[in-house]
């Protein structure tokens, strides 16, 4: 059964607008793992559609994909076993397992939206991913610019020498 | 455009409506990237042969995915200090050294005082260079971990007046007046632990730790030959907050010069051989707030280990491998009304660390007294047992070390028990505690399988995988080590397959740590070959 069924939840539903202008309806305890979106519903209640100006459609559905969850990992239900913790840590580490331009997105949502959990979680990847890597393979796989001049650099390197002993 | 998408509703429902209303982009973005791991693949399956073999999927190739465009539109740079801040919590201090190395912008964020508060320089040998190239970070560091003797001098050199912690592993080579010196550098000190075999420091230097550092609660120092009378008393004369005392692998202490360590919670004299226990016993039960013991290794008498017992806030003594315990004839029987947990080879070790460790034992005990009182009385049993833990792993990484075939029934259960604890001391130990007992022949660097299948069938593997996942260099080296060496044995190797192990020590065999390289290379080596020569290999991996 999922979580919507249950019958003591109150069917409260809320309507959030992306930058882009999509409209998602979710049930209130999706919108509630977000600490932004649950004092903007204790102000203005949920009659009132939340626009969410700087998350796009795709990065929002996302974010949401991952609050639907974690909120049913919370429900407790006796005719199904709980969802255990290794099947959230599978299911969250199949959800970062995207681009790397994702991530970033979903940072900035993460940050915007206030969810602790989903910003630990990708900061958690995105170490994953630069784990191991030089200097120059980060900037190739986070497409950064290399801003520092050939003194800078050599500077740098003098600096960051003992830890590569 | 206006488009509604509901979440929620029906499992199935839900997930045919996502993929009809993904965005267009999305889709693009995730055709790319398959198309990029198709490709990763075919090309890393030849050299994957171990990856084949054991039937795990090969290590994708995470860098190919980074040629697409896709990343134009991630501005990383412009990221909250905070979260980028956070990101470098997460790294050890060579993939911040490489972070930091990125961009002006982060730069200045790698040098931030916060993330220099605690720095484990085992991996390297302190040298003036590198000293000076560090001097400057660590006005604020807290926390120093360094492995030989022969570094201690170079401490003082980071200029870290602050530190409050200093461990030293290997420390054979250190001497009186270097760690004189040391100490008297760094008055702040709070815990000093200096491992196996500080055979050169004597009594002479425990004296000017004590007149140096008016702060220490936590001092360990193992292999002093003789520890006297007057450094005993000098270190409670001075050092009025000492809790915790350690003196592991002595020879001779004076057991009786404990007459002023009222402040005195925890002591372990785990392995000292020449202790008068009747001397011992009487002083020791005298300790008006001794709450922890550690007499492992020792020849503690039973008449003795009932006379300590008495002690008036005790609650726990480790005493595992205690060889004139577990030989008598009359089994020890412990009066059952005390609240005292005693661990040993002849009593239920996991049961009595479920009484000490379990957190729900401190709520009842706690619901039971006084309100003002409970949060110290959880805190001081959280002690108590993050220090069991503490002396726990190293007992047991002994007890592998000298391949006692005691080594308890209940061994493998205990290291599996403390690889889970919260501290990374305990949780590194634990795993090369793992590593070193199912090796049970040094000379031919034989696997038992016996116990290395129960190593298996108690979730070891997990455990170990996921400490190896730990962005800490020790942890990572220690678990690698305990999979390559599980891994001689065919069915374990299967299994560390099964889990995932080989992409994970794949990306540790990237590691410029060279110790944690080495070991992960030897566990991808013990998966991928044939059994004459995993034997072969495990042999090297000992050394």
């Amino acid at each position: 059964m999922h979580f919507q069924g249950s019958p003591n939840m109150a069917e409260k539903r809320v309507k959030l607008i992306s930058s882009d202008n999509d409209e998602f309806e979710v049930d209130e305890a999706v919108a509630f793992e977000s600490e932004t979106l649950r004092n903007m519903i204790q102000d203005t209640g949920t009659n009132v559609p939340i626009s969410i100006p700087n998350v796009s459609s795709d990065i929002l559905a996302k974010v949401l994909e991952y609050c639907s969850y974690h909120a049913e990992t919370m429900e407790t239900h006796d005719d199904k076993p709980p969802i255990t913790d290794a099947q959230i840590r599978e299911w969250d580490a199949d959800f970062v397992d995207v681009h790397p331009a994702t991530l970033y997105s979903l940072i900035l949502a993460a940050n915007y939206l206030n969810i602790k959990n989903l910003l630990d979680l990708i900061c958690q990847a995105v170490a994953n991913n630069i784990r191991g890597k030089t200097a120059v393979e980060i900037r190739k796989i986070l497409h950064i610019q290399d801003d520092f001049t050939y003194e800078e650099e050599m500077e740098i390197r003098r600096e960051t020498k003992w830890a590569f002993d | 455009m206006q488009m509604t998408q509901i979440i929620g509703g029906a499992a199935d429902d839900m997930s045919n409506k996502r993929r009809r209303n993904v965005n267009v982009a999305v889709d693009d973005q995730e055709q790319q990237q398959a198309v990029v791991y198709k490709k990763a693949r075919i090309t890393s399956s030849p050299t994957s042969s171990a990856a084949s073999t054991c039937g795990a999927p090969a290590v994708p190739a995470t860098e190919s995915g980074v040629e697409s465009d896709a990343g134009r539109d991630a501005h990383w740079t412009s990221l909250p200090d905070e979260t980028v801040l956070g990101l470098f919590n997460l790294l050890n201090h060579r993939d911040r050294a490489s972070l930091a190395s990125v961009c002006k912008g982060w730069q200045v964020l790698g040098s931030s005082p916060s993330l220099w508060n605690s720095l484990d320089l085992r991996s390297h040998s302190l040298n003036s260079e590198m000293v000076s190239a560090l001097a400057g970070r660590c006005s604020n560091l807290e926390a120093l971990k360094f492995r030989r003797g022969a570094s201690a001098s170079s401490i003082v050199g980071l200029q870290a007046k602050g530190l409050r912690e200093l461990s030293g592993d290997c420390c054979s080579q250190l001497s009186d007046a270097t760690l004189s010196m040391v100490v008297a550098r760094h008055a702040n000190l709070e815990s000093l632990l200096l491992g196996s075999d500080c055979e050169r420091v004597t009594s002479e230097a425990l004296k000017v730790i004590a007149v140096c550092c008016p702060k220490l609660r936590r001092l360990c120092v193992s292999g002093v030959l003789k520890v006297e009378r007057d450094a005993i008393q000098a270190l409670f004369q001075h050092c009025k907050g000492l809790t915790e005392l350690g003196f592991l692998d002595s020879h001779t202490i004076d057991e009786g010069a404990f007459g002023g360590a009222s402040s005195l919670r925890f002591l372990s004299v785990a392995g000292c051989r020449c202790i008068v226990w009747s001397t011992a016993a009487h002083w020791w039960s005298k300790l008006p707030n001794l709450a922890g013991l550690d007499v492992s290794r020792t020849d503690i008498t039973p008449t003795a280990l009932m006379q300590v017992l008495a002690g008036p806030e005790l609650r726990v003594v480790c005493a595992l491998n205690c060889p004139v315990l577990e030989e008598g004839s009359n089994p020890v029987t412990l009066p059952s009304s005390k609240k005292t947990v005693v661990l040993a080879r002849f009593t239920d070790v996991m049961e009595g660390l479920d009484a000490l460790l379990s957190p729900s034992n401190w709520k009842e005990e706690a619901g039971s007294c006084a309100r003002s009182r409970c949060g110290g009385r959880a805190r001081a049993d959280s002690e108590v047992a993050k220090w069991t833990e503490w002396m726990l792993s190293h007992a047991v990484l002994k007890i592998a070390e000298c391949n006692a075939p005691s080594l308890l029934k209940q061994g493998i259960a205990m290291m599996l028990r403390l690889v889970q604890s919260a501290q990374e001391d305990v949780q590194e130990r634990a795993a090369s505690a793992l590593a070193t007992f199912v090796v049970v022949d040094d000379e031919n660097a034989t696997v038992d399988s016996a116990r290395a299948e129960a190593v298996m069938n108690g979730g070891g593997i997990a455990l170990l995988l996921g400490l190896a996942k730990s962005c800490r260099e020790g942890v990572q080296s220690e678990a690698a080590k305990a999979i390559a060496n599980l891994s001689v044995n065919t069915e374990v190797a299967k299994r560390v397959a099964l889990e995932g192990g080989i992409s994970i020590l794949a990306g540790l065999a990237r590691s410029r740590n060279r110790w944690v390289a080495e070991e992960a290379a030897g566990g991808l080596w013990n998966l991928s070959v044939g059994e004459e020569h995993k034997v072969r290999r495990c042999g090297w991996q000992l050394r």
